[in-house]
């Protein structure tokens, strides 16, 4: 059987005349047995006229123009005046033989010969021929088409741009067959001063000629300079690691605070520092965050104060202040009771203070941590009931019913992440820290899904809850690192907590 | 913090002198960045701008040719800055008229000799670029022969057997690194500004 390519091949072979007697004589005696090659032998000539025809459509109405216009000037110009001047070059009195031709490298005149010799095989220029003689043959010609030219009015222009397509890619094969003369060993030679004297003549004159040459030269040449310019490189280093390792404000961190706390009272300083901060995001930035720290922080510090305040005061009246811490007081007298509740104040004051850095972990935590709600386009499938039923415990805050059926349901290795995740969330919301972290860690370790940063950055909550500190900061970092959503709250609890770490 | 003197700045940046250097960005990198902002810049154009206005500074002290007459360093700086701006807006077809001047700069800053060593920085700063993505070999190797060490010498050090391997390699580094210059389509741009 035959490759339709190949058939393909043989009947435009066959149409065009291009087979031999043998190839000819085989292929007429199979198209008169196979009707389906008749018929496609027939198409493929039909198009070949038909294409043949729009030729001539589409230049018909310009050649009557010319002719007319011609006509006019009382002359007829076969060659459109191209040739005008053709008489006075000598070289092309001689002929070319074909061998010539053929030897004849790519270049331009070759690519003209190739494009004059197709162009002689069309009918535009017999019909031209024509022209002179008769206006009757265009008339018939009309007649016998019987094509409406209404419309196809840029066909021309489309089919002379394909004449322009067809000569920019041969002129493109062109260049890309000229290999550069001189290779980058060869222009490093010269600049080294180690170009052999039997080349370095030639390449000179080549160098003061050839434009590229002369630009490669100059390449080389500066690239030897900028790569010999270390200092350069150094101090624009120096400089990238000053922008990303430094703040960009030119106030201290005390000015900021007494910014902040309002007790900036030298004039000039205050001045300066209003001034910067209109212009200065990142200034701008920082004081926002330490405000809505500060202020967030103060308020919880409040609210724990006041519920030991009532604590304290409520264990007070309910026990007996024992008569060796004040034996001479009678329980009734109310020096008595002033004293025991300053007392349980300073009692409690100092209980704050030993505790002081557990709080602040504390207080952080409850800022940061805010469990995120169950994502359903991020489950495995929504079609998995045990799933489906989890993720209804969890958002009714039944954290414990939502382990214990994601703990049993049975995911793909490639998905486990997903309920790991969710279980991880869950354990933290009833306070139960290590497991929680464990459940984190899993999805962490899987490397690649959408829930690492979630993981790290409430894996990190955990560790501060767990007043492991060290770990905390390890995983906020990574969570920086990430550059995602909880990039700024990672930074301001690393902030907060910078003196707590150690 | 202390207030360095222009003198001092000048001092620092030439020797490449770490305290002077965050000086500078912390005194001066706010308003660049306002003004890049304000000027259809983002912060990588501002970090860019501010540190290649400093590298243009660096290479004008090494030609000693930076005496402040009528302007300080902070005008001086911020004039650079501006210009390296403006080059950036053309680039990119951005309408200059409409800049929201919010630096402080001088005119006179503008002369010949500021737009040739600009024009040389934004060249040699992308050769260097590509200089500093080949390997760390063909960036020791080229750098030795470019400072003119001794063919052996460098074959020793780069643990190569014979000095002919070093030349070949060299040639094989450079043909690398002009190969990535040309790649590249700022140097397309780079050669469209020179014609």
């Amino acid at each position: 059987m035959t490759p339709k390519a190949e058939l393909f091949g043989r009947i435009e072979d066959y149409c065009l005349d291009l087979l031999n007697n043998q190839e000819r004589e085989e292929f007429e005696n199979e198209l008169e047995f196979n009707q389906e090659l008749r018929e496609e032998v027939e198409l493929h000539k039909n198009i070949q006229s038909a294409v043949l025809e729009m030729d001539v459509l589409d230049l018909k109405g310009k050649l009557e123009e010319i002719q007319i216009n011609s006509t006019k000037n009382g002359k007829v110009n076969g060659s459109f005046e191209l040739l005008e001047d053709l008489s006075e070059f000598e070289e092309f009195t001689a002929e070319l033989s074909p061998e010539e031709l053929i030897e004849s490298f790519e270049s331009l005149p070759k690519v003209h010969v190739y494009q004059h010799e197709r162009a002689s095989n069309e009918n535009i220029h017999h019909y031209y021929k024509e022209q002179n003689g008769s206006e009757q043959i265009i008339v018939e010609e009309d007649d016998l088409n019987g094509f409406d030219m209404t419309g196809l009015e840029g066909l021309e222009e489309a089919i002379l741009e394909t004449d322009i397509l067809n000569l920019r890619d041969t002129l493109q094969q062109v260049a890309k067959s000229v290999e550069p003369q001189y290779s980058a060993e060869d222009i490093d030679n010269y600049l080294t001063g180690e170009m052999g004297d039997d080349i370095l003549a030639e390449f000179e004159d080549e160098v003061a000629q050839n434009e590229y040459l002369q630009s490669e030269v100059n390449l080389h040449k500066d690239v030897e300079f900028a790569v010999a310019e270390s200092d350069v490189m150094d101090l624009r280093s120096e400089l990238r690691n000053i922008m990303e390792s430094e703040t960009s404000w030119n106030v201290s961190e005390h000015t900021i605070e007494d910014f902040i706390d309002g007790v900036l009272e030298d004039e000039a300083l205050l001045a300066e520092f209003s001034a910067e901060l209109k212009e200065n995001t990142d200034l701008m930035a920082e004081v926002n965050l330490r405000e809505n720290i500060n202020g967030a922080v103060a308020e919880l510090d409040i609210m724990a104060l006041r519920q030991k305040l009532t604590d304290a005061r409520s264990e007070s009246e309910k026990k007996e202040v024992k008569s060796i811490v004040m034996p001479r007081f009678e329980i009734g007298s109310t020096k008595f009771w002033r004293s025991s509740v300053a007392v349980v104040l300073v009692l409690v004051g100092l209980l704050g203070a030993m505790k002081m850095n557990t709080n602040t972990l504390d207080n952080t935590y409850n800022k940061y941590f805010e469990s995120t709600s169950w994502a359903s386009e991020r489950s495995v499938t929504k079609t998995v009931d045990l799933i489906q039923q989890a993720k209804i415990h969890f958002q009714k805050n039944e954290f414990q019913e939502a382990i214990n059926l994601l703990n049993v349901a049975t995911v793909s290795p490639d998905e486990k992440f997903v309920t790991q995740f969710y279980t991880g969330l869950s354990y933290q919301n009833i306070n139960k820290y290590p497991q929680a972290v464990t459940a984190y860690s899993e999805v962490i370790d899987h490397g690649n899904n959408m829930f690492i940063e979630e993981a790290e950055w409430y894996k990190a909550l955990c560790y501060l809850k767990m007043d492991k500190k060290a770990e905390a900061k390890k995983e906020l970092l990574a969570v920086i690192d990430r550059k995602g959503h909880f990039e700024k709250d990672a930074k301001a609890v690393l902030r907060k907590l910078r003196y707590s770490f150690k | 913090m202390i207030n360095y003197t222009d003198a001092q700045i000048l001092k620092g940046i030439l020797r490449h002198d770490n305290l002077i250097l965050q000086y500078i960005y912390k005194q001066y990198y706010y308003k660049v960045n306002y003004f890049i902002k304000k000027n259809q810049g983002n912060e990588d154009d501002a970090s860019d701008i501010f540190q290649e206005a400093i590298i243009v500074i660096y290479r004008k002290l090494k030609e000693n040719d930076l005496i402040f007459e009528k302007s300080s360093f902070q005008g001086y700086l911020f004039s650079v800055c501006r210009f390296l701006w403006l080059k950036q807006l053309e680039k990119r077809r951005i309408e200059k008229e409409k800049l929201n001047d919010s630096l402080p700069f001088q005119e006179d800053v503008y002369d010949d000799n500021l737009v040739e060593i600009v024009d040389k920085n934004e060249k040699y700063g992308l050769y260097q670029k590509h200089f500093k993505t080949l390997s760390t070999d063909c960036q020791k190797l080229l750098q030795m022969f470019f400072e003119k060490v001794p063919l052996r010498e460098i074959a020793k050090i780069m643990g190569y057997k014979t000095e002919k391997y070093a030349k070949t390699r060299k040639y094989k580094c450079k043909e690398l690194l002009i190969k990535r210059i040309k790649q590249d389509t700022e140097f397309k741009k780079i050669l469209e500004d020179d014609t």
